[in-house]
């Protein structure tokens, strides 16, 4: 493994600088002057400095980088989302602690723990209860029955679902493939894909079938399998089309929206407007409207980011991304083991289609399928399943480097000795 | 695992283009469309900014306000009732209920939402009123008004263009609005006069789709525009006959005798001969069955629908059949004609001042596409010459200009007592006065005897005011 280090110290201020201001505009232009925004800045400034210091000091091993993208882009979700309506802010806040506690225990387990090659069994039977669960029992929410009620809170089953998906797949693609095993993990795939199509959560739907067409491809390289896979996956897109009215209304409203403005044009329309109305430096933080775009604190958020810190900020944000993204391909190749490495390669292609999916559907360059903006997004599930992702990874990546210390122990000694204090800040 | 690591290696390489490719639509889309998306009447950003901007005035090309704010911050209008009529349509109404126009087009400028950052930051420190910026139009109000008294008691549409730079001298279309007196309560789905028929209304063209017609022999079949045809005064086919108007029978003609005397029959025995996806290709080339996306205004789709064979495809080649077209389109083609086969975009802004007074942008001329060759162009700028000398466009003649035309009668209805559209479309061929124009007047009657010497007296007057 390369060990990098970095000047993480400037970074952790230019983050904390940016919410200080943020907060701060938000609070001043509060009339009257709502107390719950610095609650929120004080809410969500400690629990980043907690957390970011706790994981550091507890796990050096730990990947930085992903783990400061993770605390800005959920820094602007919090932005935005005291911006349209400070107590979606406060849900959120409360959401990001109980994903930070997810984030330490998937990250721990992944450690720790050996059994996680042979969950798949109980990972499927789970994963078909839990979305059959929400079809029969759910309650519809923006056109998908993707919502079940557990007393007093929503949960969205399919949030986790992906997540064992991955493990699944992981176990079955490792080691000792065999046509039971494949069979096994294309009935899952295809069974969660169908049960997802017909709680109408298109979005799930993609993101499922994107990350088992990238961890089979990881798994056999075989270009054959990649283009048969991509073959049934048109196929079935346009059996979708032809059987399903509502994914003829989504494309029909992609290549025309403007045509039902007043009916189901109107989201992405005032979604592009919004964009456009940002230019490339933004109206200002408080100074658009983003309050016209439905559902702008969950899945619209990109298109509020846009508005009012403008299309330059807009392209920062799909870089941090991108950026997030390629840490995790890089801990995946990093990893010693090819179980360690599929789940990476999982949770990266997760984040990493998830991301492209929603800003590329609010741009129109995809039919907009309801999905949220990782870590920015307002939602509970959405924000767990988030953290449970980057647990995982920062799990895989520590013990990648528990490996790598006992392989050069002797080396990390005599560097240690030589110059101290000094390793934080060299090359 | 080292087979593993370099699928893992092409998946990351995937990944990049993937985010690249959506950076790249984002920067893309948002240049092509983010302006006409920003000036959507939708946007809750435009009527917030009315409440907090004192918005720019619109002068025409000589800075005479069309539509500017007292210090009350009331919109106020061109004093003359005529005038605010004939330039109505390019103006549009600050409410947004023509949602047109330059109010709502322009309305980055007039909202000063253009402007430096430090400007804004100044502003909002000192807590003034912030003030938008001046559209200067391209338009001129006394020719807009001279073309709008000219229509009569007709309703109708001119265009004025200049043909080397795209500069609208004037788009009138009649009946205009008076924003003075605009009242939300009053409009009715489907009213006609808020539309703009000189760029959004959609007409039969007639004849004056013959140049297109006549361009693509031209290009495709040169050989063909040499041959001699003879009129007889009717061609026959298996569904009907093709005939020329008023019973007329022109006898023998080439392409362009058939041009200069609208003769019906001979584009009939043409097309005949040439290639019906070459006369596609050509009108598609000329701004037919495509969307132009213009940064100053909206033009609507025309449309050329060719017929399967019979006599609705000859009929499609003369400008009737399904064709339809606004006059806007029709003086961007006589205006590469006039160009040497150069389209230049129709613009209607010349420039944005600040409050200063400074002209801090101005625009420039933009071409749109070579939509012909420059010989094709000449050969049809002869033939136009010729009907203005001896055709059917006489009455269009400029003393001391050389000026080329083309007349069109268009038959709208079965019902005779309803009358023809009357179209003219020409230009004045002068290095000084590059001016193209397109008349039309509803149920007018006859292209030659109403729209031609309506246009000899509108361009006239663009010659005089050395616009």
């Amino acid at each position: 493994m390369r060990k990098r280090s970095l000047h993480t110290g400037s970074i952790v201020s230019a983050i904390l600088l940016f919410e200080i201001t943020a907060f701060a505009i938000l609070a001043i232009g509060s009339s009257p002057f709502d107390l719950r925004i610095p609650a929120i800045a004080v809410g969500a400034i400690g629990m980043f400095l907690f957390q970011y210091g706790t994981i550091t000091a507890f796990f050096p091993g730990c990947d930085r980088p992903s783990l400061l993208i993770v605390n800005f882009l959920a820094a602007i979700g919090l932005i935005m989302q005291t911006r349209i309506n400070a107590e979606y802010a406060i849900r959120q806040l409360l959401w990001m602690g109980i994903g930070m506690v997810g984030m330490v225990v998937a990250l721990v387990g992944m450690r720790r723990l050996t059994f996680w090659r042979k969950t798949r069994i109980p990972f499927i039977a789970l994963s078909l209860v839990l979305l059959a669960a929400t079809l029969v029992f759910g309650s519809e929410q923006y056109g998908a029955t993707n919502w079940i009620k557990l007393g007093g809170f929503t949960v969205q089953p399919s949030e986790f679902v992906k997540i064992m998906t991955v493990f699944v797949l992981a176990s079955l693609l490792d080691r000792g493939k065999s046509v039971p095993k494949m069979l096994l993990a294309l009935f899952h795939v295809g069974a969660c894909m169908l049960l997802l199509l017909m709680a109408k959560d298109l979005g799930a739907v993609l993101l499922i079938a994107g990350t088992a067409i990238v961890m089979l491809y990881a798994a056999t390289g075989s270009k054959l399998l990649l283009g048969l896979s991509f073959g049934t996956g048109a196929v079935g897109a346009a059996a979708a089309y032809k059987l399903f009215s509502h994914v003829r209304t989504r494309v029909a409203v992609w290549r025309n929206p403007w045509a039902d403005y007043h009916g189901s044009g109107y989201q992405i329309v005032q979604g592009l407007i919004g964009i456009a109305s940002g230019g490339l430096f933004g109206l200002g933080l408080t100074r658009g409207a983003p309050g016209a775009i439905p559902v702008v604190h969950a899945d619209y958020i990109f298109a509020a980011i846009c508005q009012e810190f403008g299309l330059i900020f807009g392209l920062i944000v799909i870089g941090f991304y991108l950026v997030f993204v390629v840490r995790g391909v890089l801990i995946a190749m990093d990893s010693r083991n090819s179980f360690d490495a599929l789940v990476a390669v999982g949770c990266a292609t997760l984040i990493c289609l998830q991301s492209f999916i929603i800003i590329a559907g609010v741009c129109k360059l995809l039919p907009l399928t309801g999905i949220t903006m990782p870590f920015a997004s307002y939602g509970g599930s959405s924000l767990l399943s988030c953290y449970l992702i980057l647990g995982v990874l920062q799990g895989i990546a520590i013990k990648n480097n528990d490996i790598y210390r006992e392989e050069f122990e002797d080396v990390y000694d005599r560097l240690e000795a030589d110059e101290d204090d000094e390793w934080e800040d060299d090359e | 695992m080292k087979e593993l690591r370099s699928n893992i290696r092409a998946i990351l390489g995937a990944f990049v283009v993937l985010f690249v490719l959506l950076s790249v639509y984002i920067g893309y889309t948002l240049f092509i469309n983010g302006p006409r998306w920003f000036s959507s009447p939708y946007n809750p950003v435009l009527s917030q900014q009315k409440q907090q901007v004192i918005s720019g005035s619109i002068t025409d090309r000589s800075y005479i306000v069309l539509a500017g704010t007292n210090e009350s911050g009331k919109r106020t209008y061109h004093p003359n009732a005529v005038t605010r009529k004939a330039v109505s349509h390019v103006v549009g109404d600050q409410a947004g209920l023509a949602a047109m126009g330059l109010e709502t087009f322009a309305a980055k400028y007039l909202l000063g939402l253009s402007g430096n950052v430090f400007e804004r930051i100044y502003g909002s420190l000192t807590g003034a009123m912030p003030v938008g910026d001046t559209v200067v139009s391209t338009i001129s109000a006394e020719l807009s008004a001279y073309a709008y008294n000219q229509l009569g008691s007709s309703n109708g549409a001119v265009v004025v263009m200049n043909y080397q730079t795209g500069e609208l001298l004037a788009l009138v279309s009649k009946p205009g609005y008076d924003q003075t007196t605009l009242d939300r309560t009053q409009i009715t789905e489907g009213d006609s006069f808020l539309v703009n028929r000189a760029s959004s209304g959609q007409y039969t063209p007639g004849s004056v789709f013959k140049l297109v017609t006549a361009a693509a022999v031209l290009e495709h079949r040169p050989d063909l525009a040499a041959k001699t045809y003879t009129c007889t005064g009717s061609v026959a086919y298996e569904d009907g006959a093709v005939v020329c108007a008023n019973g007329a029978v022109h006898g023998e003609l080439t392409l362009s005798g058939a041009v200069a005397k609208s003769c019906n029959c001979v584009f009939a025995q043409i097309m005949q001969q040439i290639n019906r996806a070459d006369l596609v290709k050509t009108a598609k080339a000329m701004g037919y069955n495509q969307s132009y996306l213009f940064s100053d205004l909206m033009i609507a789709d025309s449309v050329f629908e060719k017929a399967e064979g019979g006599v609705n495809e000859a009929w499609a080649a003369v400008g009737q059949y399904k064709t339809t077209t606004s006059p806007l389109q029709v003086t961007l083609v006589t205006a590469a004609i006039a160009n040497d086969g150069e389209m230049m975009e129709p613009r209607l802004i010349r420039e944005i001042l600040n409050k200063r007074g400074y002209a801090y942008k101005t625009m420039k001329a933009k071409s749109v596409d070579r939509v012909m060759s420059a010989s094709s162009a000449q050969q049809l700028r002869e033939m136009m010459f010729l009907a203005v000398k001896s055709g059917t466009a006489k009455s269009a003649a400029l003393a001391d200009y050389t000026v080329g035309g083309k007349t069109g009668t268009a038959q709208v209805s079965e019902n005779k007592a309803k009358g023809n559209h009357a179209w003219f479309t020409g230009f004045v061929f002068n290095e000084q006065t590059p001016y193209a124009i397109t008349v039309i007047v509803e149920n007018g009657g006859s292209g030659g005897s109403v729209a031609a010497p309506l246009a000899r007296k509108i361009l006239k007057k663009a010659i005089d005011l050395e616009l």
